[in-house]
């Protein structure tokens, strides 16, 4: 349905996004994970036909979008980042007016009003402006915008920045639901390994403008198959220790984690008498070591180094 | 468009800060201005009847015997002189001077004092009792009339002593007695180029002239204030509509909107045709309010009417040219710094040049010259003309100006304009 190839842009001397290859089929959802800054926007603007690559390709079921924009974008539903909406407008005056740009009228106009707002769960608020929205409400309108001219392929950036988990939870639900039920394509940018793994039947991990895997979440993992993460609980945290830790000869990664350090060794590697060894030695006191199953964020630490957050 | 329309009104109007800024602002301004700085309007309200003493030394019996014995030294034939000396006794030019300023012209303008000696007169002018003091000159009589009809060199002359130069009322005193010189010497010269008699109906017809200053209608505090706060906020919508666009950019509106397919210069389009609709909503609305509190308009003949609706409509659409250039300027160079200054900067300017705050004429006329360079300063005198009783003809010239400034605002902001999608 959509094929990047070899996607580049340049701000000045900057290179925001360089050779990034991806593709979506229909009905897939598919997700873009990355820290910010890595170019995850940048991408999706392109695709869009919001922003024109420096260099690349990108086709919407075999027709250029870069020379015909106007194919993909009747068909495109984006959910921007910010909140794209006219605060001093209720949420049904903001339905209306993009509906209406859309060439939706009359009938068509207020029961596609009157369904989205269902969807996204607003149907008592729709007369109030959105000025007067939490953030949570204020992004379910900013989605329920996108979705008023039945689009086949949602572009979502980043859609729950800064929002409580319960409309996080609304969102997430509802954009499986949409991609479940009603077949749509969907692109899903985000930088909480959780969502991605929540929502994404592929996933694309991005980093300082580059794609660095690709796959299906099992596959993604199967990097780590070779590989273990240990959680080491410790009571008090020390900087001796963890470079202790960094040098040992079977440890690959170490950075720190919630309330200790997260470790990833090669599999079988019988490390934990040289940890509590190394504790000792530091006089740091152990509460407790977990062997973990790999996720996205192992993943990503693995490729990087990095955390997904840092 | 009407979609894009109708949600620039609905998003400015449900602003209670850009409500308050455009309509409720001009309102106070007009009502504070009006009774603050009535007094520098020279309205109806603003010159009472102006004292004058008028010293009458001439004595026309003693002149008209001296000028038949001129008459007869110059030998001229018998008949003629009692044919001269009976028309100038029908004519003489003290009384056509006195017949004029004490005339029905000139009632309510001047209030004349003949009872007055000369000192009791000069005591008057530096108690500021009298404004003026005429004295006609002993001989007056005699030295005109032998002006007329004598090959002797003569002149007659009217003395005028002034309180202050400077005055209004000393120059309204001053044009009415340089009306009546020039006038009554245009009459001289065409009676010695026709060898006829001067009539004293067809003078007095031609003081019609004097009447000039009043011929106009004056403009009141009020109605000068309406005009000049309406034509300085009207521009604030240019500024206000173009500084929503930046934020629908910077908000990512404009993104969602390219993207539903609605083209970039349809946008720009509808930018000024909702700042030219909102200026037309405001100007009436400031109109109105004004003239239920204060009766601003009281000719409401289909003339005034019309030319009102014509200058708010070419204004309006001028403002909606100066919204399509400023919202431009915003795209193209990601930056409402153009619409900040214009707001905060431009309007000001414009606004005291144009003459919003006062009448800048009182200050330099060149700088009332300039003003009318501005769309604010030529609307604002175009209001003005016909409010004082102008024809629409005369006021073409401010409107011809206006347009001319609203289509160079239209070719700029479609050059500046970026057409494509953004990057």
């Amino acid at each position: 349905m959509l094929q990047v190839d070899d996607l580049r842009k340049k701000f000045k001397s900057t290179t925001a996004v360089d050779g990034v290859n991806l593709y979506l089929n229909e009905g897939e959802s598919v997700g873009l994970l990355g820290p910010n800054g890595a170019g995850k926007s940048t991408t999706i603007s392109m695709i869009s036909t919001l922003l024109r690559p420096t260099g690349g390709e990108i086709h919407f079921k075999g027709v250029d979008v870069l020379k015909k924009p106007e194919v993909i974008r009747p068909v495109l539903g984006v959910v921007p980042q910010e909140i794209a909406l006219y605060e001093e407008l209720t949420a049904i005056e903001n339905m209306k007016f993009f509906g209406k740009t859309y060439g939706l009228s009359g009938e068509n106009l207020k029961n596609k009003v009157a369904e989205v707002l269902e969807l996204v769960g607003l149907t008592d608020r729709g007369k109030d402006r959105v000025k007067e929205f939490s953030g949570g409400m204020k992004r379910r309108i900013n989605m329920a915008v996108a979705l008023m001219h039945d689009p086949v392929l949602l572009i979502m950036d980043e859609p729950t920045v800064g929002i409580d988990p319960q409309s996080r939870n609304y969102i997430l639900e509802m954009v499986r639901d949409l991609n479940k039920t009603k077949n749509m394509t969907i692109l899903y940018t985000s930088h909480y390994m959780e969502e991605v793994e929540r929502l994404c039947d592929r996933v694309y991990i991005m980093d300082h403008g580059q794609i660095i895997a690709s796959g299906t979440q099992e596959e993604l993992k199967s990097i780590l198959s070779s590989e273990e993460t240990l959680l080491i609980e410790v009571q008090e945290k020390s900087a001796d220790f963890i470079k202790k830790l960094s040098v040992h000869p079977s440890i690959q990664q170490v950075v720190e984690a919630n309330g200790g350090y997260k470790v990833i060794t090669a599999k079988g590697e019988d490390l934990f008498s040289d940890i509590f060894n190394l504790a000792k030695s530091n006089q740091v006191k152990i509460r407790g070591v977990h062997v973990q199953t790999p996720t996205l964020e192992d993943v990503f630490l693995h490729m990087t180094g990095r955390k997904l957050r840092d | 468009m009407l979609n894009l329309i109708k949600k620039d009104c609905l998003t400015i109007s449900r602003d209670k800060a850009e409500v308050l800024a455009l309509l409720a602002m001009p309102l106070i301004l007009i009502v504070i201005l009006s009774f603050a700085l009535g007094g520098l309007m020279s309205g109806e309200e603003g010159i009472d009847e102006i004292p004058v003493a008028v010293i009458m030394k001439n004595d026309f019996e003693n002149d008209i015997e001296n000028f038949e014995k001129a008459l007869r030294q110059e030998e001229i034939p018998e008949e003629a002189i009692q044919q001269i000396i009976m028309s100038s006794k029908e004519s003489d030019p003290a009384a056509i001077f006195m017949d004029m300023i004490a005339g029905p012209d000139l009632e309510g303008v001047i209030a004349l004092r003949t009872d007055l000696s000369k000192e009791q007169a000069e005591e008057a002018i530096k108690k500021d009792e009298v404004s003026a003091i005429i004295t006609i000159p002993e001989r007056f009589s005699y030295d005109t009339l032998m002006a007329i009809y004598s090959e002797a060199d003569s002149e007659a002359a009217i003395e005028l002593l002034v309180q202050d130069n400077e005055q209004v009322r000393a120059s309204i005193v001053k044009s009415i007695l340089t009306s009546f010189t020039e006038q009554y010497n245009l009459e001289l010269s065409i009676l010695q180029a026709t060898g006829g008699l001067p009539v004293e109906s067809e003078i007095t017809d031609t003081f019609g002239e004097i009447t000039y200053l009043a011929a106009q209608r004056t403009v009141s505090a009020p109605q000068y204030y309406t005009i000049g706060m309406a034509v300085m906020f009207a521009l604030y919508v240019a500024s206000t509509v173009s500084s929503n666009a930046f934020k629908e950019k910077s908000s990512h509106v404009f993104a969602r909107l390219m993207l539903t397919g609605e083209r970039p210069l349809r946008y720009l389009l509808s930018k000024g045709i909702s700042a030219t609709v909102l200026s037309i909503l405001q100007l009436m609305i400031l109109f109105v309010a004004s003239n239920l509190a204060f009766q601003t308009f009281n000719d409401m003949s289909l003339e005034f009417l019309v030319g009102m609706v014509i200058i708010t409509l070419i204004f309006s659409l001028t403002i909606g040219s100066l919204t399509a250039l400023l919202t431009a300027v915003a795209l193209q160079f990601n930056s409402d710094a153009v619409s900040g200054v214009f707001s905060g900067i431009i309007v000001s300017g414009f606004a005291f040049i144009g003459g919003s705050m006062i009448p800048v004429e009182q200050i330099s006329p060149l700088l009332r010259e300039i003003g009318n360079w501005t769309p604010n300063g030529a609307m604002m005198t175009a209001y003005l003309q016909l409010i004082q009783g102008f024809q629409l003809n005369d006021v073409l010239p401010m409107i011809y100006r206006v347009a001319a400034m609203m289509i160079i605002f239209i070719i700029a902001a479609l050059a500046i304009f970026p057409k494509r999608r953004l990057s």
